[in-house]
């Protein structure tokens, strides 16, 4: 078994015609760890993980699992790699333990063995009343717990997640949870692919800032939020929009780039906590109306902001994002 | 391990096909629906035997009510495909099928049909169509057409043997005319060989008893002569030397005044000379008389003794013939019977009698005559042209659709993430696909030979061979549509366009036959049309299991092709 890290990126690139993916991407997963990339979509998580799990070959570069390279010894490598992709890889008319078990056998495990995994795991992510199911009567976060599980079915050293969570109820998010940090304490090394800042710092150990193509930054969740400073912040949403400049006149306040497709929102930092009321009137009176506000201290968004002069949101649900002038 | 990949990748195929209830439909269920719908519909049209019973209502009107249309209608009622309505008139005919629809055609046996072919002419059966009706039209026309030509042949057939009997009947009698003749000729023949015989034996017995009383006459008339003869002769000679005594004393007078007569000249001239000068003075002498001829002298004429002694002399000779020849003429010979010549007479022909008459008949692939033209069971054709068809369509769902599904559900991803390269998947996907198609041709076969009767060929196993050939084919050619196609919306209709057409102008929803040359001649590029041909040999044509080895082949063949195409396309698009 190899020491080091079971995932090594080394300098990746990809180009989709003339759209470039990844540039020069490296990073390192090493046993028990938990490695989040985070970026909004389209930085080039999915294309990092696709390549990493060889469903795809890097322009350059290379990318090792369990210390094998993915070019060079595919199977050795592949054999030691456990994907969960961000799509339900999953055959709907057959059963939860169909399922797990032909992935399981495809990895060349023994049917007897297969089973006994397979049992293990529908426990784990609290399926083993519905084993027997077909996969297309399950709810979405059923599925995405079976999705993992059979990702984890072969007892993978490397364990690539793409957006595992995606559309997942609390519930079923818990559990994926659990079982990703169980893999991790049984010595598994995990990247987790997300755009879900909160996963990331609940979750991960080390994090990777990704953004078009490229890794802006890595570290621990601290070292990361700690770059984008101290002061606390507030996100409002009017019933009309906020002219430009609303907010000049309280001082030591600084308005974000910042925009919400459905309804009017604006970004501020604050300079002490003290200022909220007076930020909420004075967007009141000239968005017509607060909708709704929200003040947090400084996060992983807010470093990604800061880092890439562009927020990190959930571009798969409402939200859209637009590069303002400072 | 790649292998295993493939075997665990086929128990998967086969694990979704169980699960897949409208994918089942769609193979099984969903074809013999078809099949059914279309074969029990098409029928009609390759003249099968798989229409119901009386399934064409004609109205009959016969007007002829002789013995010609009265059996023209039995043998229409006769028909198991027609059900009769009895018009009462030419009116009704026709508004039955024009205005009520209730019948297809109306027939109208004309008057003077029976008459007509009684007396060697010829008659028509009027008939009224509906023309929305055609191919029902045509079935019926053919029917009739058939049973006209069916009637015409019976008759034919009567004539010609009245014909030959009565051929018979003649030749027989004169064949007896030509033996009493040759008795006759013979029996002739025979008397004059015995009045020849007769004849000949006769002839000299006459001739000798001819010659014998002619000799008696001759004999008897020389006597009576002889004796009248001597007797004359006697008498003559009496008389004779009676004469003769005369005659002798007057022939020595006679001399002795001839002598005279000589003296008396001789003085005369003397006297003459001695008168000198008066000599012319002296008178001329008295002329001495001459006896007359007919002075009967008594025995100095003798003449007529002589001519009796030659007489008799003569009569000797004419009475002593030597031998009478008797030459009798031959008798005028048998008169010759001449030779009787009746001709020969042919043995009669009874088609040379009686024009024949003109029929069609099919020869199986035996080379044995099998009667009128058959046509065939329907579903030969609709149950491998559909078993074909919803093999595709199967193939486009199997393959095509649901390597594109798993390409959107990741788990193509996620196998390739595996230590399973995609080549394991597709060869997984399109073995499990070919085993289904091939049993899913199985199966159909099996229900079309229950439900509908089909023919399994000479060797039922043969049209394994076929089978196989198209899954293999239409699996592959799965592949290729699946690389092809971009999205689940794009593939189907474009998957389900390109097999319709496959399918239309391969000749698996009607014989390509029907097709233009041109459609025909594209239709080879297509291995619907290979395996529609191994299948129509088999089934239909009835041939060896040989005949399906070439298109077999040329399947296979398009198999191998569409493989390396769609395995080509398919590394690009999921690879």
């Amino acid at each position: 078994m190899n020491s080091g890290p079971m995932i090594r990126a080394e300098e990746l690139r990809k180009n989709y015609g003339e759209r470039l993916a990844l540039d020069g991407v490296s990073f390192t997963v090493n046993p028990g760890e938990i490695v989040g990339l985070l970026g909004p979509n389209g930085a080039g998580k999915t294309t990092t993980l696709s390549i990493l799990s060889g469903v795809i070959a890097p322009d350059s570069g290379h990318a090792l699992i369990a210390g094998y390279d993915l070019a060079d010894a595919p199977r050795q490598s592949r054999h030691s790699l456990g994907l969960v992709p961000q799509s339900l890889a999953l055959y709907p008319t057959l059963t939860a333990l169909e399922n797990l078990m032909f992935f399981g056998r495809m990895q060349g495990m023994a049917a007897r063995d297969a089973l006994k995994r397979a049992r293990g795991l529908l426990e784990e992510v609290g399926l083993d009343d519905r084993a027997d199911d077909v996969v297309e009567d399950f709810s979405g976060g059923m599925m995405r717990r079976l999705n993992i599980a059979c990702g984890m079915m072969h007892y993978p050293a490397a364990i690539l997640l793409d957006e595992p969570t995606v559309g997942v109820d609390p519930q079923s998010r818990g559990r994926i949870f659990a079982v990703v940090e169980a893999a991790a304490q049984a010595g598994g090394a995990i990247l987790y692919s997300t755009h879900y800042m909160e996963e990331a710092e609940r979750l991960c150990n080390r994090i990777i800032l990704i953004d078009h193509g490229k890794i802006v930054a890595q570290g621990t969740d601290r070292e990361l939020i700690a770059l984008a400073g101290t002061e606390p912040r507030i996100e409002i949403t009017t019933k009309k929009e906020l002219p430009r400049g609303w907010s000049s006149g309280i001082e030591g306040v600084n308005e974000l780039p910042w925009e919400v497709v459905d309804g009017f929102a604006a970004a501020l930092t604050l300079h002490t906590l003290e200022q909220v009321p007076e930020v909420i009137r004075r967007a009141g009176e000239l968005g017509d109306e607060v909708i709704e506000f929200h003040v947090h201290r400084p996060n992983l968004q807010d470093a990604f902001l800061k880092l890439t002069g562009h927020a990190l949101r959930d571009s798969g649900s409402k939200t859209n994002y637009r590069d303002l002038p400072r | 391990m790649r292998l295993r990949a493939v075997w665990l990748t086929i128990e998967k195929e086969f694990l979704l096909i169980r699960r897949d209830r409208v994918g089942l439909f769609m193979l099984l269920l969903a074809p013999i629906a078809v099949i059914a719908a279309a074969g029990f519909s098409l029928a009609k049209i390759y003249g099968g035997e798989t229409a119901p019973r009386g399934e064409y209502v004609v109205a009959v009107f016969n007007e002829d009510r002789g013995a010609v249309g009265q059996a023209i209608l039995d043998a229409i009622e006769s028909q198991p495909d027609l059900t009769v309505i009895h018009a009462k008139s030419r009116p009704e005919t026709e508004e039955l099928v024009r205005q009520r629809k209730l019948a297809v055609v109306g027939i109208i046996i004309e008057p003077g049909t029976t008459d007509a072919i009684m007396h060697g002419h010829s008659a028509q059966i009027a008939v009224y169509t509906d023309p929305v009706k055609y191919l029902q039209t045509i079935k019926i026309e053919l029917t009739l057409s058939e049973l006209c030509r069916q009637i015409s042949i019976g008759a034919a057939a009567r004539a010609r043997s009245q014909t030959a009997a009565r051929t018979r009947d003649f030749t027989d009698q004169l064949d007896q005319a030509r033996d009493s003749a040759a008795q006759a000729r013979s029996e002739a023949e025979r008397l004059a060989t015995q009045s020849d015989a007769a004849r000949a034996e006769v002839a000299p017995k006459i001739r000798a008893h001819i010659e014998s009383a002619l000799s008696d006459a001759r004999d008897r008339t020389k006597l009576a002569l002889d004796t009248e003869l001597d007797r004359m002769q006697r008498k003559i000679d009496a008389d004779t030397a009676t004469q003769q005594g005369k005659l002798n004393e007057l022939k020595d007078y006679l001399s002795r005044l001839d002598v005279a007569h000589g003296q008396f000249d001789t003085w005369f001239a003397q006297l003459k000379q001695m008168a000198g000068s008066h000599a012319a003075d002296i008178p001329p002498p008295p002329t001495f008389p001459t006896l007359p001829a007919d002075l009967n002298l008594g025995g100095v004429n003798l003449a007529p003794v002589e001519d009796i002694r030659d007489a008799r002399s003569r009569l000797d000779n004419a009475l002593t013939i030597p031998r009478i020849d008797l030459n009798l003429p031959e008798l005028p010979p048998t008169p010759k019977i001449p030779l009787i010549n009746i001709p020969e007479v042919p043995v009669m022909d009874p088609s040379l009698a009686i024009p024949g008459t003109l029929g069609i008949t099919a020869i199986d692939s035996t080379g044995k005559a099998i009667g009128p033209i058959a046509g065939f069971n329907a579903f030969d054709l609709q149950v491998p042209g559909f078993a074909v068809t919803f093999l595709l369509i199967g193939m486009l769902m199997g393959v095509s659709l649901a390597l594109i599904d798993e390409h959107d559900w990741g788990t193509l991803e996620r196998l390739r993430s595996a230590a399973a390269p995609l080549w394991t998947t597709l060869t997984g996907k399109l073995l499990a696909r070919f085993v289904v198609g091939f049993i899913q041709m199985i199966v159909l076969f099996a229900a079309g030979y229950v439900l509908f009767g089909i023919s399994l060929g000479r060797t039922p196993a043969a049209l394994l061979m076929p089978a196989a050939a198209i899954a293999f084919a239409g699996a592959a050619f799965g592949l290729i549509v699946a690389g092809v196609g971009r999205t689940r919306d794009a593939v189907l209709p474009v998957g389900a366009i390109v097999i319709m057409t496959m399918a239309a102008i391969g000749g698996c929803w009607w014989p390509i036959d029907f097709e233009p040359l041109w459609m025909q001649q594209v239709a080879l590029a297509l291995p619907t049309t290979w395996a529609m041909r191994a299948f129509n040999d088999l089934m239909i044509r009835d041939l060896a299991a040989s005949s399906a080895l070439i298109p077999s082949s040329v399947n296979f063949g398009f198999g191998i092709i569409y493989t390396v195409i769609g395995v080509a396309i398919a590394r690009r698009r999921f690879g």
